[in-house]
């Protein structure tokens, strides 16, 4: 599988406001990949930045392995923030925009309206849609040229239960085609349940990557100490891939990336000389991990 | 730039608001050579004197005359036109139709040119509906001449079809920078009216003829010049000047650059 979208420092400053911050990111291609993240922490930022909307600061990306571009973006389907459309036409005359902008004919329509059980509805206007329907709607939009990739923000924002679990049964069965898909959400439950892996942002900072399921539900953090606890400290801060270290009450609680552990960073220890004295691995679920990352502030 | 044309047309015929401001633009153009002639019936009925009165002359539709008679009475209603317009293109940002076109793959260029190629279109078609609604009028009541005659003042039909796209694409950068459709027709109403205002001060009192000249719309109503006064025998110019000509053409560059520019720099 390749590489789906990969950014460079990608930064975007709004005034003195910082709303993404040197991201590093590289999304392989085939997963449904979750970008998590509370409110502001520059989820759309980023997004809009990709998808060529939001000018950036500072940093670059590339699709695909190195595409870019408006030709590119004919290739993905996106959402963001909330479904747009004119909203005195109908799904119809609308969809036909979308195709001539995608430069594709609209032998689709058909198929991806009855994909979001809209077709009934098609010659209605997009105003009187109900908050689902809209954002039915806007994923059927997305899928309208057979795109290689989906970008969803929030698309189930606002939904009720009924309404949430039918979008996710349609990103479930998109997922199912082979196809690509980021998932912008603040919700860690709607990420939990659909996506493979994931990022958590904070402020515009990038502060766990890494898989959802069997990794990520054990994400290593790790309780050390040593008799020489400065030196220690040192020592963990110096750790590559070490996120974070808090005193605890007996020692320090190190965040570890995804796909280290407590040999890796005993054996990394020694290496640079340090003896431990404690070393205990915690168990960690995403939903604590998350609140952790997010209400640090 | 064919699919460029096609997507706005999507875009503009579900619309209300084209089918009304285009439909009352073209009645108003309708109305006009029909009161002309009311009026003119009127006028030689009553007015005139027995022995000058002869059937069916009004000099309003005379060939020749006709062209730029006509043109230059239509200019006046082109603020429909260029209300259309702003409505046409600010509400993609206030409905961020504009955004999302991009996120579907359009880029910021093609967005503008999408827009200008529009405006394109319909100047074309509105000169086209001028020059059919001249031949009808000038058919039914000018004094017959030849063909050769009878075209020999058609460049103001050229000079119309500049006229409408530079007013129109005025108004898509107008629509470019304020974004908000009801807030934009109204500074756009509101500038033609100061203008007006600032051209008077500027050509009659301080007598500053080139500047009065290079505003926006102001130059756009000059390449046109007032065709009303040969009836009270004053000359009239009945050719396009180059420098109108330039000065209407660098609008036009003026405008599309500047609305690229704003289009490229700014988020959606
Ligand atoms: N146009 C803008 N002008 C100024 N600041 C902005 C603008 N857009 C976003 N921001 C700021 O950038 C930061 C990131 O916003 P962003 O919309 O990317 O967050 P988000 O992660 O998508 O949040 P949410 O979950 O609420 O959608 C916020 O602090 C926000 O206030
Ligand atoms: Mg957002």
């Amino acid at each position: 599988m390749g590489i789906l979208l990969e950014t460079n420092k990608l930064t975007k400053h709004y005034g003195k406001l910082t709303a993404v911050n040197q991201l590093d990111l590289k999304i392989e291609e085939g997963q449904v990949f979750g970008m998590l993240g509370p409110n502001g922490s520059g989820k759309t930022t980023t997004l809009g930045m990709v998808l060529g909307v939001t000018e950036r600061s500072s940093g670059d990306f590339t699709w695909f392995g190195g595409e870019n571009g408006p030709e590119t973006r004919k290739k993905i389907g996106a959402i963001l923030e909330r479904p747009i459309f004119f909203p005195g036409y109908s799904a119809v005359e609308n969809l036909k925009i979308v195709a001539k902008i995608k430069g594709i004919n609209t032998t689709n329509m058909e198929h991806v309206l009855r994909m979001v059980q809209l077709y009934e509805r098609r010659n209605d206007r997009f105003g009187a849609y109900s908050l689902g329907m809209k954002q039915r709607l806007a994923i059927a939009a997305a899928m309208l040229c057979d795109p290689k990739a989906l970008i969803l923000d929030e698309p189930t924002n606002g939904l009720d239960p009924e309404g949430i679990a039918q979008i996710r049964e349609i990103i479930v069965n998109i997922a199912g085609m082979g196809k690509s898909i980021i998932l912008a959400s603040h919700l860690l439950d709607e990420v939990q349940k659909v996506c493979s892996s994931c990022i958590i942002l904070r402020k515009g900072e990038l502060v766990f990557q890494g898989a959802v399921s069997a990794d990520m539900g054990t994400s290593k953090r790790v309780e050390v100490d040593a008799p020489e606890q400065d030196l220690l400290r040192e020592a963990l801060k110096n750790t590559p891939f070490v996120l974070d270290v808090e005193v605890s009450k007996q020692g320090f609680l190190v965040s570890l990336e995804a796909g280290q552990d407590a040999f890796t960073l005993n054996k990394y220890l020694q290496d640079q000389g340090m003896v431990l004295s404690h070393l205990q691995t915690l168990k960690k679920s995403l939903e604590e991990q998350f609140l952790e990352i997010v209400n640090k502030s | 730039m064919i699919r460029l044309i096609q997507l706005e047309w999507l875009k503009a015929k579900p619309a209300r608001f084209f089918w009304v401001l285009l439909l009352l633009f073209m009645a108003l153009m309708i109305s006009v050579p029909i009161s002309v002639q009311g009026l003119s019936d009127w006028i030689i009925k009553n007015f005139l004197p027995e022995n000058l009165k002869l059937d069916n002359v009004n000099l309003f539709y005379d060939f020749q005359d006709i062209w730029q008679n006509f043109t230059f009475v239509f200019q006046y209603f082109t603020v429909f036109l260029g209300t259309l317009i702003i409505i046409h293109v600010a509400r993609e940002f206030s409905l961020k139709t504009a955004r999302q076109n991009i996120i579907d793959g359009l880029s910021k260029s093609e967005f503008v040119w999408s827009k200008v190629l529009f405006i394109g279109f319909i100047a074309l078609l509105v000169t086209l509906f001028v020059a059919v609604l001249a031949l009808v009028f000038g058919g039914l009541f000018s004094p017959p001449v030849g063909s050769a005659l009878m075209f020999e003042n058609v460049h103001f039909l050229g000079a119309y079809f500049i006229h409408l796209v530079q007013d129109m694409l005025f108004a898509m950068f107008v629509a470019m920078l304020v974004r908000k459709p009801g807030i934009a027709v109204v500074v756009y109403l509101f500038y033609a009216w100061l203008e007006s205002f600032a051209y008077l001060v500027i050509k009659h009192a301080l007598g500053w003829d080139l500047v009065a000249k290079l505003l926006p719309n102001a130059s756009t109503k000059g390449l046109i010049h007032t065709p009303m006064y040969k009836y009270v025998l004053q000359p009239v110019q009945t050719f396009i000047s180059w420098e109108d000509l330039v000065i209407s053409l660098g609008y036009i560059g003026v405008f599309i650059a500047l609305s690229m520019w704003i289009m490229k720099k700014r988020d959606l």
